[in-house]
């Protein structure tokens, strides 16, 4: 038996891992028949390596040799707010690699990220094989909507360094809208609500029969569950004033203590209508040590949160903009993401979307089952099939999320590729050379909304050597978004037809510099 | 013959001529057909040409030569698609400009039907029938969103609208 190509759900907290067997889609079970596998990697004095459940056990017995939420620093330099925030909250070193990407330090070894995630990729891979029985080469893996190049490129090597080839890197929303409406047969426009712990996405999506085709996606990288976290914690800074008298905005420990209590109401909230806790010794006072009592309400929740989830709808507006479409065209809402379980949260978007219906699926499977239908069409041969049975199986049209772009004249971004483009897509750009003497340009290229181009993210440089001096020559450099939302740029022969030497050089994400495969 | 050979026999003097063809000839395609229509064609080259349905094939030579094509016809889709970059290339196509020039193009984001109206007959019909459909009244919109395009037959955005309102009373 060739053996199958595999969908990984690749998460922050948790990763899935599913197959399409004779047109079903299943989800795969461990030896203890368990379907979901913590991402956690806990390293062994005796230097053996330990993923999912067992590591996660070891995280409050190992802190130190135990790492968790790897995904939230994947394909971000070492200067990133978000590493640096992870610095702050990490029990285990990281530093600076040389390449400005962070390590992660264990038992004096370092590891990159992508070596970590790998780790997790390698677990999956094995439960695959002792499931299906025969080795398994090939995968999908997804990634959030609004992932960059750094991060999918990155996502995409940790697939590789687990011996895995990668043939997609895929979207979670699309993932989840292709578990839903696979084998469904409808014509529906379908809104996937994706709100995590960090981030917001929204995509919009038509299915007709067997094809998914994405209209727009929007999203907030700074919108999420933490944020829900954050107002928390102030409330109880506030009640624990009100109660003792205490400040604690310098405790740091004490914050940690309460951050901790926060979170564990918040997600104690979706079942109960009040929920009491209590921290005991949360800081001493002039009388010794001082215990915190706390009690909220779901609706004293949702009173201080809904603005958030307000914001929310803003993004939706945007994406329905960028859809051309109206909100009562949206015939069905698939809520995904941790954030959606708050019963005020999914109250709020049924009301925005008016009638639309909500669909229930199993969050916690619905991304690896798309990732596994989107393998299973990758892996299909037609080339013993008809023209008919192709335009029968099902086809994912996607978009790129971002603009990309280079740097101009005055800092702006000139768009090369629009957000919302349909992939795979390229665009060729010419250059000449601005003066007589220079046979040598900087091309930076960017990618994201702002119109200055140094307030997006920048992918890399290259420069254009032994430019002509023929003032008519021009070089087309063409940029191209693939089908994994990856890109690629390489020359183009010149409008006079004849050979430009040129090279080209961008910068990969874990630093090396790569020479451009088209030349 | 295998299926992608089978695509290539048809498809090679497409992707030679592939330079001197406009994006309606590309998706084959009348100029004046529906945004609808343009949509539907796009789809189904979609569905027997992009390149995930010929991966397991990805190293033949073949698939190299479709694939570049296909992402040719991606980009009319892309613009022919959008109304506000199809009236430009229609201009362009007249004096012979076969590929629109995006170097500085302005993406406008899609139009609400209202601002799409150049004259003010036609955009007080279109206020008038966006209302009526909010109402339910589709039949009453479908009315006065015909009598706007009267005035502007060549607005892209409002035929569509029309189009896709017909279908729905269909």
């Amino acid at each position: 038996m060739k053996a199958p190509v595999i969908g990984i759900d690749l998460g922050t907290s948790n990763s899935v891992v599913s197959v399409v067997i004779d047109g079903e889609p299943v989800v795969i079970p461990d030896e203890t028949n368990r379907t979901i596998q913590p991402s956690a990697v806990s390293f062994l004095a005796n230097g053996k390596i330990i993923v999912g459940y067992k590591a996660k056990e070891r995280l409050l017995i190992d802190p130190l040799h135990t790492i968790s939420y790897v995904k939230r620093l994947i394909g971000r330099r070492f200067d990133d707010p978000d590493i640096q925030k992870a610095i702050r909250l990490s029990p285990y070193p990281i530093v600076r690699g040389e390449d400005d990407f962070p390590r992660i330090i264990c038992y004096d070894i370092d590891y990159t990220v992508p070596e970590i995630s790998a780790m997790i990729v390698r677990r999956m891979k094995q439960i695959a094989e002792k499931f299906l029985g025969v080795p398994v080469e090939q995968a999908v893996i997804t990634v959030p909507a609004n992932f960059n190049d750094f991060q999918r490129n990155e996502t995409k090597l940790a697939g590789e360094l687990a011996g895995l080839e990668v043939l997609r890197i895929i979207n979670e929303p699309t993932a989840a809208a292709l578990a839903y409406g696979y084998k469904r047969g409808e014509k529906m426009t379908i809104a996937i609500y994706d709100f995590g712990g960090g981030t917001f996405d929204i995509t919009i999506l038509r299915l007709n029969n067997t094809l998914f085709e994405v209209l727009s996606t929007a999203g907030d990288t700074f919108l999420g569950g933490e944020d829900f976290d954050r107002r928390l914690l102030e409330y109880m800074m506030v009640a624990f004033k009100h109660q003792s008298g205490v400040d604690l905005s310098n405790d740091k420990m004490a914050i940690q203590r309460m951050k901790a209590l926060g979170e564990k109401v918040k997600i104690e909230l979706s079942d109960r209508k009040r929920v009491k806790a209590q921290v005991k010794e949360l800081t001493t006072g002039a009388d010794g040590p001082m215990d915190f009592n706390f009690s909220i309400t779901q609706e004293g929740f949702r009173e201080r949160c809904s603005d958030i989830v307000e914001r929310t709808f803003e993004v939706c507006d945007e994406a329905l903009g960028l859809a051309g479409i109206r909100k009562r065209e949206i015939d069905c809402v698939i809520l995904v993401g941790g954030t959606t379980r708050i019963p005020f949260v999914r109250e709020m978007v049924e009301l925005h979307f008016g009638n639309s219906a909500f669909r229930e699926i199993n969050p916690d499977e619905v991304v690896a089952i798309g990732a596994g239908i989107q393998a299973s069409i990758l892996g299909r041969d037609f080339d013993e099939e008809s023209s008919e049975q192709l335009m029968q199986a099902p086809l994912l049209l996607d978009v790129t999320p971002q603009s990309l772009g280079i740097l101009t004249v005055g800092g702006m971004m000139d768009v090369v590729i629009t957000r919302n483009s349909v992939i795979p897509t390229e665009q060729t750009r010419y250059f000449t050379t601005a003066y007589a003497s220079q046979d040598r340009a900087l091309i930076e290229v960017f990618q994201g909304e702002s119109r200055n181009a140094r307030e997006n993210l920048k992918l890399g440089e290259f420069e254009l050597n032994g430019l002509s001096v023929d003032e008519r020559a021009k070089i087309g450099i063409t940029f191209e978004i693939d089908t994994n939302g990856i890109v690629k740029v390489r020359a183009k022969d010149d409008v006079t037809g004849a050979e430009q030497q040129v090279q080209i050089r961008l910068n990969t994400s874990d630093g090396r510099t790569i020479e451009n495969p088209w030349m | 013959m295998s299926l992608l050979e089978k695509m290539w026999a048809k498809l090679g003097p497409l992707h030679q001529h592939m330079d001197r063809l406009s994006y309606y000839q590309l998706l084959g395609v009348r100029p004046d057909d529906s945004g609808e229509r343009i949509h539907e064609a796009y789809m189904r080259i979609a569905m027997l040409l992009h390149p995930d349905r010929h991966h397991q094939h990805r190293n033949d030579p073949v698939f190299e030569k479709i694939y570049v094509l296909f992402k040719r016809m991606t980009e009319g889709y892309q613009v022919l698609s959008n109304p506000m970059l199809r009236g430009d290339y229609d201009g362009g196509l007249r004096s012979g400009k076969l590929r629109y020039d995006f170097t500085g193009a302005k993406f406008v984001e899609a139009e609400s039907l209202d601002q799409s109206c150049r004259s003010l007959e036609a955009r007080e019909l279109v206020e008038m029938g966006m209302k009526l459909e909010e109402n339910g009244d589709l039949q009453g919109a479908l009315m006065n969103f015909e009598m706007a395009l009267g005035f502007e037959p060549d607005n892209h955005r409002l035929a569509m609208e029309i189009e896709s309102l017909s279908e729905k009373l269909r």
